[in-house]
Order: structure tokens, then C-alpha cells, then sequence
């Protein structure tokens, strides 16, 4: 069969924008279905809060539910595993956060290369730590900290929700940059942790405001800095840890990622929906209202 | 400061992974 050639040369455009259609179609139809969102921890902490919230949002914008599933145990691990492991057609995403970027340092034998197999999608939140000690300890400002601690070197206890938590590593990112000695504590999640040291059991900690703000304050924890580079809105009076050790940085964020290999048109049709979520501040709330 | 767009939050994980992992190999912390 011969075609002319202006109809040949319409055939093969049309063949050859036959892709980008379909992609058009599969992001317009997006989500046809439910979606998990796998959260590595337990049912009650600022990642399951996050992702209620981001996930509420998401089903109100496309229509379908989007379901909460807590998988927590070996640091995230167990959660990011799953994922990886699901099938990458959008129906199944993760809550990520600074846990997974320490994990992949922190634990040698993971099944799984963090950024290679979870594709970044969008960001939700980022919150500070704060410098917080026990009304006992003699100090108020970083600079006293710093002074005491060196003049007593061992003798501070850092207590944290575990090790590799964010309040930890914020802590030796501290010890490192400041050169003092003191002892990490590491508990099983930040509420004991809080209790030892409201308690003066402990000294010193670097948790998120999400769960210090209120006993700084009630008073019961006494606030030297913020951890992030700047001053924070929800603590104002604060000023940064970096003011007297240049180059301290470090915060909580709060995102969801995907298995490798999701289309691009559906982490774009996500990335723009939570984005969109996230600028209305609906998960802000965790941090300026704990 | 939040990433808007997928490639920003990748720059923000890959960030975040080499900082702390340079704080877990100076500290030399272990699970």
C-alpha cells in the first residue's frame, strides 16, 4: 500500500507524540485509586501527624483516599524497605525525613541505597531544634554552655530520642563544632527523654519544638538557641546557635518520596498538589501549635 | 526553607545525607 507523503509524514507525528499523550492522560487520571503513605514510625509523632495532615489534604484535592500505614521498627528502615520494594505506579509513597538520611551512613548492611531507590516527590515541612537544658544547669546563653561544658568536661548529660536521631546528631554536631565532652543518653522517643530531663535527671537535649515548645514555655526546660541558621518565627526571641559557632545548622524536615521508577507525571501532579497543601500551612501547624 | 519542586527536595535529601553522615563517621556512632 502506497501513502501519499503528506499523510505518511502526519502518521508517524502523530506516532510520535503518542507517548507524551499517554503520559498526559495517566497524570490526568491519577489516582484512580487509594494510595498508601508509609510511615516509618509509630501512630502519634510529628511524621504521622505530617502525613495525616499532607495525606487529608491529598485525598480532598484528587478524590481518592489516601491511607496512613505506620510500619515503624529499625530506625525507618523496615518502612523505606517496603517501599522500595512496591510497585512504582504512584500508589504507594513514603514519608521521608532526616532519619533516612542519617540511616544510610548509620547502618551498613540496608537492602536498599536511599537515594537511589526512593524518588524525591515534594516537601511538606522543616521545623528547628532547640537548644533546651534543665533550669538547674548554670547557664543561659551558648556562649555559657560552651564555657561550662569545657570546665566540665563529661559532666553534662545529652539525652535524646535515640541514637541517630535528629536531637542526637544535632547534639554531636554541637559537641564537634564547640569541642566539649558531653554524654549522650539516648532514650526510646522523645517523651521519656523529656520526662528525665524536666525531671533533672538529665541536663542538656536538642529536640524539635514540635515537642519542647511547651515546656520552654511552662518553664520547665530553659531555651539557649535555635538550631536552624536564622531566628525562628514560632521561638523569636531565640537567636541561632550559628551566631557563635558559624556554620551550625540543622532541622527537622518532613517530606514524601516514592519508589524508583514512578512516572514523572505523577510525582509532578503530587509534587504540585502537596506543594499546594503546604503553602496553606495546614502542617506548620505541627510545629508553631504542639 | 521548603524544596518546591522534586528535584530541590532531592538536593535537600542528598544534603542532609552527606552532612550526617559526616557527623556519624566523626563521632563514630553506631546503632
Amino acid at each position: 500500500v502506497r501513502l501519499p507523503r503528506r499523510k505518511l509524514l502526519r502518521l508517524i507525528a502523530g506516532a510520535a507524540a503518542l507517548p507524551s499523550v499517554l503520559q498526559t492522560a495517566r497524570a490526568q487520571a491519577y489516582p484512580t485509586r487509594l494510595v498508601r503513605i508509609v510511615v516509618g514510625f509509630t501512630p502519634g509523632g510529628s511524621t504521622d501527624i505530617g502525613a495525616r495532615l499532607i495525606g487529608q489534604w491529598l485525598q480532598e484535592r484528587l478524590g481518592q483516599p489516601f491511607v496512613i500505614e505506620n510500619r515503624p521498627g529499625a530506625g525507618t528502615n523496615i518502612a523505606t524497605e517496603s517501599v522500595v520494594h512496591a510497585l512504582s505506579d504512584g500508589y504507594t509513597l513514603l514519608m521521608v525525613g532526616p532519619s533516612n538520611a542519617v540511616n544510610a551512613t548509620l547502618y551498613d548492611k540496608l537492602s536498599f541505597v536511599f537515594l537511589r531507590d526512593i524518588a524525591p516527590v515534594a516537601s511538606i515541612l522543616s521545623y528547628p531544634q532547640v537548644v533546651v537544658v534543665h533550669p538547674s544547669v548554670p547557664v543561659k546563653t551558648i556562649p555559657q554552655l560552651i564555657a561550662y561544658a569545657k570546665a566540665n568536661p563529661g559532666r553534662l548529660n545529652m539525652v535524646s530520642s535515640g541514637i541517630g536521631a535528629a536531637d542526637h546528631l544535632a547534639g554531636e554536631l554541637f559537641k564537634t563544632m564547640a569541642g566539649v565532652d558531653m554524654i549522650h543518653v539516648p532514650y526510646r522517643g522523645i517523651a521519656p527523654a523529656m520526662t528525665d530531663l524536666i525531671a533533672g535527671q538529665a541536663h542538656i537535649c536538642f529536640p524539635g519544638t514540635v515537642s519542647s515548645i511547651e515546656h520552654i514555655r511552662n518553664g520547665m526546660l530553659r531555651a539557649l538557641a535555635v538550631t536552624t541558621a536564622t531566628r525562628s518565627e514560632v521561638l523569636p526571641d531565640l537567636p541561632p546557635v550559628s551566631d557563635f559557632l558559624v556554620g551550625y545548622e540543622a532541622s527537622v524536615w518532613l517530606g514524601v518520596g516514592a519508589p524508583k521508577g514512578t512516572p514523572a507525571e505523577v510525582i509532578e501532579k503530587l509534587n504540585k498538589e502537596t506543594n499546594a497543601g503546604a503553602s496553606l500551612n495546614h502542617p506548620s501547624k505541627l510545629a508553631s501549635e504542639a | 526553607v521548603l524544596a518546591s519542586s522534586p528535584a530541590e527536595f532531592g538536593t535537600l535529601m542528598a544534603d542532609d545525607t552527606e552532612k550526617w553522615g559526616k557527623v556519624i563517621r566523626a563521632a563514630n556512632i553506631k546503632p
